[in-house]
């Protein structure tokens, strides 16, 4: 029995301690959210440009996605991937005629189910940032002879950038704490561990003290590194 | 000899059924600043803005220094720049001064100026920062080159805009309306420096409503009126008894 054991035992790294299942609980909790937040962008932004986009049917879908998206349970994405991902791969296995190649690894579909999510959110984001570029800032790189290329890197992803960030600093904090949603599927990222943890021990008290400490120290760390890269813009919009 | 700087013909622009431009002709020769006057909603701003593409042309042709990007049509008849390249390579022989400034906040004002030479001329940039401090003593901004546009009057922002304009040397200088959105006292600063720069040759159009800048300053003027230039002259006829009555009309409305 470990009702008796000291806080410092159960804490540390010694045979009886969780400290390791707990930080690299944590490890695997930065990972969904970083491959969530890295997912999310690039499909973010490949949302944002089909929304822009002269095909109607593109511009449709797109904005079907984020409708979807944004309107069901995060969870409910979760466990769709988890439980339907083996299925659909096995099936598209079968089209050419492979053996089901069984369940994909529990972080990646974590991350794919939260960076979906994030996509949503994201493209929402940078189809703001991308309005909040005046029109005759681009038309002036335009008429000073810049090409697509030139305008983007230039002129429209500086100012998209200082607009997103502040925003893009909310989803990520939602990012991380989304990724304890992937506990369901078997991850052993830090809400898992602590349910084991306080579970095995039956201190659960303190176990989701740790992992609450563990969330803030995550949370706070990367507030304060977007707040500092927004701070680096805000000399040519005049603080704000 | 002087050599043609610009050669526009035959331009047409319509905005839905609206035909804004209904066949425009005009000529311009190094040195030549032409003033381009006209009521409100006669063409004067899409016809400036064809002439570097911001707006594509129906139809027409037109011919900056050597330069051309040529146009196609497709099935439904809109037009289309058919070699990205050649479109910017007529823009870099150009250079646009606009009524709002249009400075890019998020440069300084060195940046707004080195922009163009580094990133669309491929000139060095320490060079290009060279040309720049000149270009803003000349437009009495030096010292100002750390600065942000918002920290400027609007006077200040759009002698920037004009330092970045000539940044790259452009064969042809399109200014529309630059000092409409200007406080009374700080137009004279901008039309003192354009004068200076018609009397050093640069070749200019110029849309404005400034009468005694056009009369004084430019080489010829243009009456613009429903999409077609309906006289045109040198001041000294076109401010005259001998002008068209229509033209007349126009100044003393
Ligand atoms: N992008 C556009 N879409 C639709 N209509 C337009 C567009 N741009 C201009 N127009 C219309 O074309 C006509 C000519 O506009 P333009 O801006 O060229 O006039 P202007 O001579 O510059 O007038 P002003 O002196 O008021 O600036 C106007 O009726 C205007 O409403
Ligand atoms: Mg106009």
């Amino acid at each position: 029995m470990s009702d008796d054991l000291p806080i410092a035992t159960l804490l540390g790294f010694g045979p009886d301690g969780w400290g390791w299942a707990l930080v690299s609980g944590a490890g695997l909790t930065l990972a969904v959210a970083l491959g969530a937040m890295a997912i999310g962008t690039l499909l973010g932004a490949l949302l944002t440009a089909a929304q822009a986009s002269r095909a109607v049917w593109l511009a449709r879908a797109a904005a079907a996605y984020g409708v979807i998206l944004r309107g069901v349970p995060e969870l409910l994405v979760v466990l769709l991937l988890y439980f339907g991902a083996p299925g659909m791969l096995a099936a598209g296995a079968a089209l050419f005629g492979l053996p089901p190649p069984g369940s994909p690894p529990a972080l990646l579909t974590g991350c794919l189910a939260i960076g979906l999510v994030s996509a949503a959110y994201q493209a929402e984001v940078f189809r703001g940032g991308m309005l909040a570029v005046p029109r005759g800032q681009i038309e002036a790189a335009m008429a000073a002879g810049m090409g697509p290329f030139a305008r983007f890197r230039r002129v429209i992803a500086p100012q998209v950038l200082h607009h997103v960030l502040p925003p893009l600093g909310n989803i990520w904090q939602f990012n991380l704490k989304d990724s304890a949603l992937v506990s369901i599927a078997g991850l052993a990222e830090l809400m898992r561990v602590s349910l084991v943890a306080a579970g095995s021990t039956r201190r659960p008290f303190l176990f989701f003290a740790t992992a609450m400490v563990l969330y803030l120290v995550m949370t706070s760390a990367s507030t304060a590194l977007f707040r500092l890269a927004e701070r680096r813009g805000q000399r040519w919009a005049g603080g704000r | 000899m002087t050599e043609t700087v610009l050669r526009v013909r035959g331009i047409t622009k319509s905005f839905g059924a609206r035909a804004v431009l209904r066949g425009i002709d005009l000529d311009a020769h190094r040195g030549d600043v032409i003033a381009i006057l006209g009521g409100s909603g006669s063409g004067k701003s899409t016809f400036l803005r064809c002439l570097n593409l911001l707006e594509l042309p129906d139809a027409g042709t037109i011919e900056i220094a050597g330069a051309a990007a040529p146009l196609v049509h497709d099935t439904q008849g809109r037009a289309r720049i058919a070699d990205p390249r050649a479109l910017n390579d007529l823009r870099a022989k150009t250079a646009m001064v606009f009524q709002n400034f249009n400075l890019w906040t998020h440069m300084t004002v060195l940046d707004n100026i080195v922009a163009a030479p580094v990133h669309v001329h491929g000139v060095p940039r320490a060079e290009a920062a060279d040309r720049a401090q000149a270009l803003l003593e000349k437009v009495g901004m030096a010292g100002f080159a750390a600065h942000w546009p918002r920290q400027l009057s609007g006077g200040q922002q759009q002698r920037v805009a004009i330092a970045r304009a000539l940044a790259t040397d452009p064969d042809l200088m399109l200014f529309d309306e630059p000092t409409s959105a200007l406080d009374p006292e700080r137009v004279r600063e901008v039309l003192d420096l354009m004068r200076a720069l018609a009397d050093e040759g640069r070749t200019m159009l110029i849309v404005t409503h400034e009468m005694a800048f056009a009369r004084d300053v430019s080489t010829r003027v243009v009456h613009v009126r429903d999409g077609v230039i309906e006289s045109m002259g040198p001041p000294a006829l076109m401010f005259g008894a001998d002008a068209s009555p229509v033209f007349r009309a126009f100044l003393s409305h």
